[in-house]
């Protein structure tokens, strides 16, 4: 999405600033989710259909039940014709994390997950985030302020001002 | 001001691109109103004989259906009044090797002629004055000779002058000359009054009025001009209303303008809100923008307009002069009114077409400042009670279909026109709403991500795709309405050329074919037709313009037995050969619908016809079906003519040729029978074909106007669709991540511009119907008097329906390119 300003970026070895524009598309379409801070929600879709759209971007075939599957695993099952507006700001970020789910990405971006959510969806959503490495086998990034949240982490890497302060395993 | 600069003209700036679009719909707009306007005045603005610039400014005329006795000059010039009597003759004229042009016969001696160019001496009978226009095209000087074809001879002039600043062409004579090489011994086509000075005019035209029979007409050249006017009213009108079709779609693309910039700078307001600025202050403020863009529009539009009026004068003078009266077309003048009234009819539009966001903005509460993000906001659609709304405002305009003309004017038409669009504005989001829905599942499975997206996003934006659909809905429906009443008339008018054109062969005196004159042809002429071998039957036919109740229609003759063998006329009641066989020997006349209409005469009634000096009483036998123009026509038999007007000379023929006889070798003979007289002789198919191509280019103005209404609507569909790409940024971005190509955002914004021209399409072919039902059954019937059947030109529309659609598709690839090109790490900056 960025390119650094400095250094680089590998994904499965190869150089992100030297991917074309397709390359990086496919990039996104098949090896990384996205999760955002503010749900980032299409408001006009329905649960399902935001769902659906990685799997409907890259052409795959039976969308609606990958989907639906998805949906049914972040305990949402009931909500699959709900529109964004409909929900509450803990199954928006529920429905995002399937949405970043649904075409089993090697790695998962989480920006704040949890950083406009109260505390109890926040702790409902770190669960599924754990569980998505866990089960899914996906390398997840997630950057946060929280400490409860880096909590889930394997490996955390502090930053203060740009800059790397400390790793811990 | 200094606001009004930072919250609106900054931001106008910024999307230079949609400014400028929403500039150049409003000076379409107006360019097209005001070249109508001005190009109409200028081509009906001359309706004074230019034989006013050779005799002075004349104060009365006296004019008489068929043609004025000479002997009335005597008796009036004797009347102890200070005022001057002339004779004038004003007839077509074949000059030798050069076509046709006017003939002015006048008193040459009386009138003291002074032309300029030099000039050359010679006797008065055999002298001619000639305009600066026709010298100019036939390339003659003073001095120079001048042959000028009458009905038996031809006769030779020798040029004595040029008059100056002509922008017609004429050639004046001596009144006796013509009287000589018209066959118009004793006759003359009016009688020019010039007053002297201190002297009464209405004194004088009472005496006048002693002097000539009842049935002469006297008249100011003042009233005649107001006459002919009015004969052009309805035509003027109706281009009229067409022309404000572009700026009505134009108004709805404002309004969409205004309520993006609004949506736009929701927060901005809000923050303007909090520090203490007014919510009439905010008002002001985006009323202020559509002011300013509606002003700079006009401004264009008004130099675009001037261009626009000079290009489309010939298209507009070449109908009046076909098919309703005589007029030297003239300068397009651009006033201070015409500016005045663009700019005010520009400015006015854009200003109350922003009236309703513009107050959206006033409502925002100051909390709006403390909005994380931008959302959209939409104007409420409120479906149930829209879509009430839409069916009082079409039921209303049903009713008021019902009502007759105002003012001789089809104006509860055009409200009903306009009720129509209101109806379908109101319509549009739930019209919306419903296609998208049911189209949602085949887009979904068709185009993937980019269907589905397209479709939503339409419907989240309801609000504003509604008023892009209406817009693009209105300029399609008047297309659609317009193509299928052009195409309905040019059908039926096919039928009843059809059913006109029987004869072969068809003769008039040569010269272009103008609305309300008929030059008479040589008397000899029928019975040398007769006497040509394959001749079966020769229809002699006498036509003239005459006034009645004030207005002028054609008054014709013909040999009414072949009529009724050959011909088949249609009449709205009654049996076409019952009537016609009732009219020879009797006083009984048929009439034009358009005459019948106009003058509400019924079959059965008594209509009182001034002919020469006598009043005739004649009955009415039918109502035909008529489309040769809206004057309209009585007929009579040519014997019943004959018994009141006894010299009426022929002015139309149409020759039947035998069974089996080769018609082309019989026009042939005839022509060399003929080779004396200057004659048009023509056989049918090129009449047929004539007719048709003067109704073609009758309507090229309209679809002209039907083409910049599409044109605006297309800039409206561009403007808000980058409109569209624009607030769905963060949107765009997003699908990015979510793994979409480039391709696939264009395909999403280009299947979106696909779905706006299919919904304006659909919206537009339900509206257009109507509409052309409208056109057809109110407007042109109470404008024109002529009832049209009803032929759509399925091909014709579907080919124009795609076109649109297509072109619509295409205004969106400037948008989709955009989106595709936007950086979608805008999403995570945001954040």
């Amino acid at each position: 999405m960025d390119f650094p300003t400095t250094g680089e970026v590998l994904i499965s070895g190869k150089p992100t600033a030297k991917l074309t524009d397709g390359e990086l598309t496919a990039l996104r379409r098949q090896e990384i989710g996205f999760v955002f801070q503010f749900f980032q929600l299409l408001p006009s879709l329905t649960a399902l259909e935001n769902v659906e759209l990685p799997l409907l971007l890259s052409g795959a075939k039976n969308t609606a039940a990958t989907a639906r599957e998805r949906l049914r695993w972040v305990e949402l099952e009931g909500k699959t014709g709900s529109l964004p507006f409909q929900l509450s700001g803990g199954q928006m970020q529920r429905v995002a994390i399937a949405r970043a789910l649904v075409h089993d990405p090697k790695i998962l971006v989480a920006d704040e997950p949890t950083g406009n959510l109260d505390t109890a969806s926040g702790d409902h959503v770190l669960k599924l985030i754990r569980r998505a490495a866990d089960e899914f086998g996906a390398a997840v990034v997630m950057a946060t302020h929280s400490a409860e949240a880096a909590a889930i982490a394997d490996i955390r890497v502090r930053m203060r001002d740009g800059r790397i302060e400390s790793v811990d395993c | 001001m200094k606001l009004f600069r930072r919250l609106i003209l900054r931001p106008l700036r910024a999307d230079l691109t949609r400014s400028l679009l929403t500039l150049i719909s409003i000076a379409l707009g107006v360019a097209v109103v005001i070249a109508i306007e001005l190009a109409g005045d200028a081509a009906t603005g001359s309706f004074q004989s230019s034989l006013t610039t050779l005799v002075g400014k004349v104060d009365f005329d006296i004019t008489a259906n068929g043609s004025v006795d000479e002997r009335y000059i005597g008796q009036l010039a004797v009347l102890p009044l200070n005022a001057r009597f002339a004779p004038a003759i004003e007839q077509p004229v074949v000059i030798a090797g050069h076509g046709s042009t006017t003939l002015y016969g006048i008193d040459v001696i009386a009138a003291g002629i002074q032309g300029s160019g030099g000039a050359a001496s010679g006797s008065l009978e055999n002298s001619a004055v000639v305009s600066s226009d026709l010298a100019a095209r036939i390339h003659v000087k003073p001095g120079d000779p001048i042959t000028l074809r009458g009905r038996r001879r031809s006769q030779t002039f020798t040029i004595q002058s040029i008059a100056a600043e002509q922008n017609t062409g004429w050639v004046g004579i001596d009144i006796a000359a013509a009287q000589t090489l018209l066959d118009m011994y004793g006759k003359l086509d009016r009688i020019e009054v010039f007053l002297g000075p201190g002297e009464d005019p209405e004194a004088v035209g009472a005496a006048i009025r002693h002097i000539v029979p009842d049935t002469y007409n006297v008249q100011t050249p003042g009233a005649r001009s107001e006459e002919n006017r009015r004969m052009l009213r309805a035509f003027r009108w109706n281009l009229r209303i067409l022309s404000y079709i572009s700026l009505l779609v134009g108004a709805f693309l404002i309004y969409n303008t205004i309520a993006v910039s609004v949506v736009r700078r929701r927060t901005e307001i809000g923050i303007l809100r909090a520090i203490g600025t007014s919510s009439r202050g905010v008002l002001a403020m985006f009323l202020g923008e559509a002011a300013m863009l509606g002003l700079a529009g006009s401004v264009l539009g008004v130099a675009l307009g001037r261009v626009l009026a000079a290009a489309i004068l010939g298209m507009i003078s070449d109908t009046v002069n076909a098919l309703f009266t005589t007029s030297a077309p003239g300068a397009v003048q651009l006033d201070f009114a015409s500016i005045a009234t663009a700019l005010l009819t520009g400015t006015g539009v854009a200003f109350f077409s922003a009236l309703i966001p513009a107050r959206e903005a006033a409502r925002v509460a100051p909390a709006e400042a403390m909005r994380r993000e931008s959302r959209e906001h939409e104007t409420r659609v409120h479906s149930t009670r829209d879509l009430a709304f839409a069916a009082l405002a079409a039921l209303l305009a049903v009713i008021l279909c019902q009502f007759g003309p105002i003012a001789g004017r089809p104006v509860l038409g055009y409200v009903a026109t306009l009720l129509s669009v209101v109806a379908t504005a109101l319509v549009a989001p739930s019209f919306v709403k419903v296609t998208i829905a049911v189209l949602g599942g085949t887009l979904k499975r068709t185009m993937g991500a980019a269907g589905l997206i397209a479709g939503r996003s339409l419907v989240a934006a309801l609000a504003r795709t509604s008023i892009v659909v209406t817009a693009l809905a209105t300029a399609v429906s008047m297309m659609i309405a317009v193509g299928i009443m052009v195409g309905s008339f040019r059908e039926t008018v096919q039928v009843w050329l059809d059913s006109q054109l029987r004869a072969d062969i068809y003769l008039r005196a040569a010269g272009p074919a103008t609305a309300g004159i008929y030059p008479p042809i040589d008397p000899q002429v029928p019975a040398l037709i007769g006497a040509t071998p394959g001749v079966e039957a020769v229809d002699i036919f006498h036509a003239f313009p005459f006034r009645y109740e004030g207005t002028q229609a054609t008054f014709g003759a013909g040999v009414m037995e072949i009529v009724r063998r050959k011909r088949s006329l249609r009449f709205l009641s009654g049996d076409a050969s019952e009537i016609l066989a009732s009219l020879p020997g009797r006083d009984r006349a048929i009439v034009s619908e358009p005459f019948a209409n106009k003058h509400h005469v019924r079959a059965g009634q008594v209509l009182r016809i001034p002919l020469g000096a006598t009043t005739v009483s004649l009955t009415v036998a039918g109502i035909y079906y008529d489309y040769a123009n809206d004057r309209g026509f009585v007929l009579t038999d040519r014997q019943t003519l004959l018994r009141y007007l006894p010299d009426q000379p022929v002015t139309n023929i149409a020759v039947y040729v035998k069974p089996g006889a080769d018609a082309q070798k019989v026009r042939g003979d005839m022509e060399a029978r003929l080779a004396d007289f200057p004659l048009m002789i023509a056989p049918n198919e090129v009449l047929r074909n004539g007719a048709i191509k003067v109704f073609d280019r009758t309507f090229a103005v309209t679809y002209a106007l039907e083409g910049v209404a599409v044109l605006v609507a297309m800039l409206g569909a561009a403007s808000a669709l980058l409109a569209l790409v624009l607030d769905r940024r963060r949107e765009i971005g997003l699908i990015r991540y979510l793994g979409a190509a480039q391709s696939q955002v264009r395909n999403m914004i280009l299947t979106e511009a696909a779905l706006l021209g299919l919904l304006a399409g659909l919206l537009g072919l339900v509206l257009g119907t109507a509409l052309s039902l409208v056109l057809i059954y109110v407007v042109n019937k109470q404008s024109f008097g002529w009832t049209i059947q009803f032929h759509p030109p399925v091909i014709l529309l579907g080919a124009a329906l795609l076109l649109v659609w297509a072109f619509t598709v295409l205004a969106g690839v400037w948008p989709a390119r955009f989106a595709a090109r936007l950086e979608p790490a805008e999403v995570v900056h945001t954040e």
